[in-house]
């Protein structure tokens, strides 16, 4: 994937920081554990309007995690708003969702489809956050 | 009228006759027919109506009887559906069988009458003439044909109207069918997600629990107190989301015993309402939602159901969580008037539309966009049951944005016909 390379390329290897945006708070502590234990910072928003709060104070996360169906915004009225920000527009966005033939309707770096494993998410992480893997 | 001439008429009629699909049709093309059939001054049709002559419709010279309703024994169409034959009369002040009353407005001198289904008669044919006259065998034969064509047309309506009404009746209900096979997929789609919901923090506590176990934890991890900790979060989350599961699992369970007629109830004495009401808060408020505020009276107790109510007060609740935007939820309970009492659960979120209220405590119905929240659509249909199930009522208020009131009503002992009560 081109795109995917490009958009690692563009955040720096160090980066260490990642946008998590789910509504489910028991997928959000478990995904935000399992990073944490691999070194990484999770920010964890409940939904797309939280997640473009923190995106303000936060600009340049190495990935922002996406469910999509969410209360007060959903997935695809964030990815719209993230397509309208020239701040963070750039960041890579890996969409999780059960559905995933609902998720080819917004561009994006990869789709997690849910239930999703440890192994997968690791690998689109540390792709896009550390450059690891990036030629697979 | 020359024979040909009359027989092509018959023909044209008949021909008509079997084409007609309405009544009206029907009767026009019989009142005129009849008359220039026979060449006479005037024409009836007559329809059996229980034990009276209806005169429906005519075409004479002046005016006979159209609308109007006689005794079946008090007419001369009368006398021919009840002897199954025609009635033949010169003069009408000369044959008892003729309400002289009834004529003497009229034009009329002289009549032929002949029944329509004469095996079984359902009506009957009038042509009148306004001198004495004596019709011909033959035109009475014309006419009794004529009124056997009716009579085939009449029939033919009743079928074609049946027929049309059972193609009517088939057509809806293979759309309320598509209707329910739609809902059904629907239903299928929002099962798997919601199911795959849970799966998801499991699968990945699981798959990092074995990671650790078999190549211990990564470089950077955690101390190994905090590996513990992490742990037995992880072990706490997994226990919660096989209790979400079980939780749906029973949900569709309880509506398929709802549909199956098999949704029973276990009532008890002294049933206390208000404790049951504290344990599910309290549940709500061990899982960190504290913005539940109760107003609850003492005692509250009757004859129920206590672990339906509890299925109830929970569905209530979880909705008010799920849809209350994280804004307070206030939780009342007290007794009501006629020996009931009143449980009330408001949340501030963003309300119900009116057109919304009856409709979200069907099965499967949702007032929110599924896009926005996930769930099966059951909770409220349950909730419903149950309450009705007690001889209680539910209903919800609600503006748009001004948040939603649910408000049951419980009788203190269901009334005896509780259905399915055990």
């Amino acid at each position: 994937m081109t795109a995917t390379r490009l958009q690692t390329k563009h955040h720096t290897a160090s980066c260490n920081h990642l946008l998590l945006i789910e509504d489910e708070r028991d997928i959000r502590e478990s995904v935000r554990e399992i990073l944490e234990f691999e070194g990484f910072q999770v920010l964890e928003a409940a939904n797309g309007r939280e997640g473009l709060e923190i995106l303000k104070k936060v600009p340049n996360p190495c990935l922002i995690l996406l469910d999509l169906m969410m209360p007060v915004m959903d997935g695809w009225q964030f990815a719209q708003a993230l397509s309208n920000d020239t701040n963070s527009q750039a960041v890579p966005v890996i969409l999780v969702t059960a559905f995933a033939e609902k998720a080819n309707t917004i561009p994006c770096a990869g789709v997690l489809k849910k239930p999703y494993d440890i192994d997968h998410l690791l690998s689109h992480v540390k792709r896009h956050c550390r450059g690891e893997g990036a030629d697979q | 009228m020359k024979e040909t001439h009359s027989v092509d008429l018959l023909l044209g009629i008949v021909q008509r006759l079997s084409l007609a699909r309405d009544l009206q049709t029907i009767v026009d093309l019989v009142r005129h027919g009849a008359r220039e059939l026979t060449g006479a001054d005037g024409a009836t049709f007559i329809l059996k109506e229980q034990d009276q002559c209806y005169y429906v419709d005519e075409d004479a010279i002046g005016p006979l009887w159209k609308g109007r309703r006689f005794p079946l024994e008090a007419c001369v169409s009368g006398w021919t559906m009840l002897h199954h034959r025609s009635a033949l009369i010169e003069d009408i002040y000369d044959d008892p069988r003729v309400p002289t009353e009834a004529y003497r407005p009229t034009f009329v001198k002289s009549l032929v009458m002949v029944p329509i289904r004469t095996e079984a008669p359902i009506g009957a044919i009038g042509t009148y003439w306004a001198r004495r006259f004596r019709a011909s065998p033959r035109q009475v034969k014309l006419l009794q044909a004529l009124a056997d064509s009716t009579s085939i047309a009449l029939e033919n309506l009743t079928l074609y109207s049946d027929l049309s009404r059972s193609l009517a009746e088939t057509r809806s209900a293979r759309d309320e069918l598509a209707r329910q096979l739609h809902l059904r997929d629907e239903f299928i789609s929002i099962c798997a997600h919601e199911l795959k919901t849970p799966l998801t923090p499991l699968t990945l506590q699981i798959q990092f629990l074995h990671r650790l176990l078999l190549s211990g934890p990564p470089a950077g991890a955690p101390q190994e107190d905090a590996v513990k900790s992490g742990i037995r979060k992880f072990l706490a989350i997994s226990n919660r989301q096989i209790s979400d599961f079980s939780k749906l699992i029973d949900n569709l369970l309880d509506a398929s015993r709802i549909n199956l007629g098999h949704f029973n109830f276990s009532l008890q004495n002294d049933v206390n309402l208000s404790a049951i009401i504290r344990k599910v808060i309290a549940e709500y408020q061990a899982a960190g939602f504290n913005e539940l505020k109760a107003s609850i009276s003492e005692n509250l107790r009757g004859r129920w159901d206590p672990l339906r109510l509890e299925q109830a007060m929970r569905n209530l609740i979880s909705n008010a969580v799920k849809y209350g935007e994280k804004k307070p939820i206030e939780i009342s309970a007290a007794p009501d008037r006629d020996g009931q009492v009143r449980v009330i659960v408001k949340d501030h979120g963003f309300g119900i539309a009116k057109e919304d209220q009856e409709r979200i405590f069907n099965r499967f119905e949702r007032a929110a966009s599924m896009r926005r929240y996930g769930g099966v659509g059951l909770g409220l249909y349950i909730t419903r049951e149950i309450v009705q199930g007690l001889g209680g009522t539910i209903h919800v208020e609600s503006e748009r944005n001004q948040g939603a009131a649910f408000v049951m009503r419980l009788p203190v002992r269901p009334p005896i016909a509780t259905h399915g009560a055990a």
